[in-house]
């Protein structure tokens, strides 16, 4: 993957592979290559014989997700010029290669994001566990006695307060999980890889437009016609305020739910307002690699979102305000107070990466705001 | 329902209009013109909060500087500092004006400041507040303002002498100053509602900093200094977790009723989930009786990985209001929405800033805030409920009063033995 990662930033990526101690949390590298070991055990298909499947999750009270089989192919990230309401970000046009994975049918739900978040262990503030009595020192990822790898991935200090605000019926697996940030729920991939033996990451945004697009090249990936948002998506027009039950409206071609609102959703890149101008045409799995806590990208639209947000390659960009409620600081890396409309979905590439890369994908909170 | 007859004041034999305003002068008041002079802060607790409290102070006004800082730990000086670096040239705390121990907050109220932000936990308050009151310093305080009733009476005292001496005291009940939730308690208080017939306020969260089950003091570490490191845990620090968290929403079940007094309070608690060493229940349900038949019920607990929500509901004779997130009013059959905030788009407010920029606004014209009594009284409110529920009795709001209730001695030193006093069990607790 190096290789191709080079077409986006070169200079970054080739002083990764000169050095591990210049990857991002070195210290947290050790459980990294634990969960490498476990995912490395379990041969991938291949390409052609990937299946949808059910992923059990033990931590979560062994609540499932289900996971759809993404082919892997080519396709035109962003708008054309002409597109209503299109954004300048979402241009110039680039032809793009995706390599297969499996995607989260529906956005992550409080069932499987609550029971990592509710830890019910000492952490400091970076999510290390407490062995010292100070919350602002972070220690070494060590087992101890009745620990487990899972227990050892960094995780987030109890919320401030209930993070669905008000919404929904509480904590349930009807609803999305939102107010988590993308170093967040790059840990909750890692939890979830952990006790899986599975990788699972953030889509990059090409892979997410690709999957949320299922080949169309519409506004919309069911066409161009606001109008038939109803059957598809929630946004401000149909949400009451509120975000809604994940699966409630019609899939995309390939399966996928709420993929235009509902909750928007978190991807792994750095948001760059001209990321397509320096992105190579025909470049395969492109990715922007976070150096800044702000902005990322978010993809999708929400249900606190015009019709328009949620078009397929409609860009959103995380920014400061997002923690403004929140009355600590530093202000925690866990959670988005002022984000009750933005949640993720996780994906499972077909191929496993490298432990360094795996480590990149997993520590991506940045080092400055 | 009109402060009148009802007001708590009445009950307290604090008639605060009738305090004569004689004496010292405001500091910002006379030869100084309030509007220019460079008001120097001092904050006393610096941990995530006081740091927040802090950048809030700062950003309030132009023409602030952060002064002297104390907390009983110095590295949270240090870290503190690290994290408001992005105010330059606002903060000037040099070594000589870093305070680290139990006698910091002294130290930093006689540094030369103009206001102090108390942000220690709890148990440490009355004893601050004094402190700085004493030394005409203006206050802003974080909630709960006590921990026990002669932590209250103290605060109250402290509100009549910054009364005397023209002090303000700002509070941190932070959701008086939430526009959405500001609004909606004002169609409460207007009485644009009618009556409030009854309320149902929650607080169903997770332990905020958990002590381990299991986990111990070191052997280095001094009894005194341990449960500092880990005030939530503890009674005599915290409150617990209904003084401690849950009281903004015992504060605004005070709102809603208009601050009035409460008669009673009944109540059930314990500790269903925790095993650890500290001694706070980890659940409260408690219903508190107000004039006119109101019964305001609210429920506390602190359970990871269950069922969580804050959400107030206030049912008036014309609506049902709902809050504090996204606050709005339902219809009489409890389920039309009849109004709803909606802030504009990007022109959210922080609730916690918009606190610090009325604070110092008022500094700024020379008109003083004092909202100690009320702050006094909402803990008050929060403490009937917990002894209601330790004691196992209906408590009045008028034998609470008359209880002498003191849970640690000003003055404990790190290396202090102090031994954690028991779980309250119902009828083998006293209310001192």
């Amino acid at each position: 993957m190096h290789s191709r990662l080079l077409s986006v930033l070169p200079l970054l990526i080739a002083a990764a592979r000169a050095d591990d101690a210049k990857l991002p949390h070195p210290e947290l590298l050790p459980t990294t290559r634990k969960i490498h070991e476990l995912v490395a055990k379990e041969t991938a298909p291949a390409a052609d014989a990937m299946k949808p499947f059910s992923e059990k999750v033990p931590k979560a009270a062994d609540a499932t997700f289900d996971l759809v089989a993404v082919p892997g192919g080519e396709f035109t990230i962003g708008s054309p010029a002409g597109e209503a309401k299109r954004g300048e970000d979402e241009g110039p046009q680039k032809k793009l290669k995706i390599e297969p994975f499996w995607m989260g049918k529906l956005e992550v739900t409080w069932d499987l994001y609550q029971p990592f978040m509710d830890n019910q262990k000492a952490r400091n503030k970076d999510g290390t566990l407490n062995r010292d009595n100070n919350l602002t020192t972070s220690e070494p990822p060590e087992q101890k006695d009745g620990e487990s790898l899972v227990d050892v991935v960094t995780q987030p200090t109890p919320p401030h307060l209930p993070m669905h605000f008000g919404m929904g019926e509480g904590y349930s697996k009807q609803y999305p999980a939102v107010g988590v940030t993308a170093h967040a729920a790059s840990k909750f991939c890692e939890w979830l890889s952990a006790q899986t033996g599975h990788f699972y990451r953030l889509p990059t945004e090409a892979e997410w437009e690709y999957a949320c697009r299922a080949g169309t090249t519409t506004a919309y990936n069911f066409g161009d016609d606001p109008a038939k948002l109803d059957d598809f998506g929630w946004s401000v027009a149909n949400s009451e305020y509120q975000y809604q039950k994940v699966g409630a409206k019609k899939p995309n071609a390939w399966g996928l739910y709420d993929m235009h609102g509902n909750v928007a959703e978190l991807c792994l890149d750095q948001y760059l307002p001209d990321a397509y101008t320096k992105a190579a045409d025909g470049a395969t799995n492109p990715w922007v690699p976070v150096t800044k806590r702000y902005p990322t990208v978010y993809r999708g639209g929400s249900w606190n979102d015009d019709p328009d947000k949620l078009r397929s390659a409609a860009r959103g960009k995380t920014e400061p305000a997002l923690k403004m409620i929140d009355p600590q600081v530093p202000k925690s890396v866990w959670y988005f107070t002022n984000a009750s409309w933005l949640g993720f979905r996780v994906i499972r590439p077909l191929k496993t990466p490298s432990v360094e890369e795996m480590h990149r994908y997993w520590n991506m909170d940045g080092d400055s705001e | 329902m009109k402060p009148s007859a009802l007001d708590r004041r009445t009950f307290l034999g604090v008639t605060g209009a009738t305090v004569a305003a004689a004496g010292f002068p405001s500091i910002l008041k006379g030869e100084e013109a309030a509007a220019s002079k460079q008001l120097k802060i001092g904050l006393i607790g610096c941990g995530g909060r006081g740091t927040g409290a802090a950048s809030q102070a700062l950003s309030a006004d132009p023409n602030v500087k952060l002064w002297a800082m104390g907390d009983a730990f110095a590295p949270a000086i240090t870290n503190s500092l690290n994290n408001l670096k992005n105010f330059s040239a606002k903060v000037e705390v040099p070594e000589e004006r870093r305070f680290a121990g139990l006698d910091a907050f002294q130290k930093v109220i006689e540094s030369g400041v103009d206001v102090v932000l108390l942000a220690s936990p709890p148990g440490f308050r009355p004893q601050h507040l004094r402190a700085a009151i004493e030394a005409g310093k203006h206050v802003f305080a974080e909630k709960p303002m006590a921990v026990d009733v002669a932590g209250v009476k103290s605060v109250l005292e402290s509100a009549k002498l910054a009364k005397q001496k023209n002090i303000s005291i700002q509070h941190g009940f932070c959701w008086r100053f939430a526009p959405g939730v500001r609004e909606a308690y004002g169609k409460i208080t207007s009485g644009e509602l009618g009556r409030v017939c009854s309320l149902y306020g929650t607080y169903f969260g997770t332990p905020p900093k958990p002590l381990q089950p299991g986990m111990k003091r070191p052997d280095k570490m001094g009894e005194v200094e341990w449960q500092i490191a880990w005030w939530n845990n503890f009674e005599w620090l915290s409150g617990g977790p209904l003084l401690e968290q849950a009281i903004h929403t015992v504060d605004k079940i005070a709102w809603a009723m208009n601050d009035v007094a409460p008669i009673a309070a009944i109540a059930n608690g314990g500790r269903a989930m925790r095993t650890d060493d500290g001694n706070v229940y980890d659940h409260y349900n408690i219903a508190f009786e107000y004039p006119g038949g109101v019964i305001c019920h609210m429920g506390e607990r602190q359970f990871p990985g269950l069922y969580a929500e804050v959400v107030d509901r206030v049912y008036c004779e014309k609506g049902t209001v709902i809050c504090p997130d996204n606050p709005m009013v339902l219809g009489p059959d409890g389920k039309k929405r009849q109004w709803m905030y909606r802030p504009q788009p990007g022109a959210e407010q922080n609730m916690y800033q918009v606190c610090h920029n009325e604070f110092f606004a008022s500094l700024r014209k020379g008109e003083i805030i004092n909202k100690g009594e009320y702050m006094a009284n909402s803990t008050m409110l929060a403490i009937l409920g917990r002894e209601a529920a330790h004691t196992g009795l209906r408590v009045t709001w008028e034998d609470l009063w008359k209880a002498d209730q003191d849970l640690a001695p000003d003055g404990l030193q790190f290396k202090d033995t102090f031994p954690i006093a028991p779980v309250p069990v119902p009828g083998k607790y006293k209310l001192a």
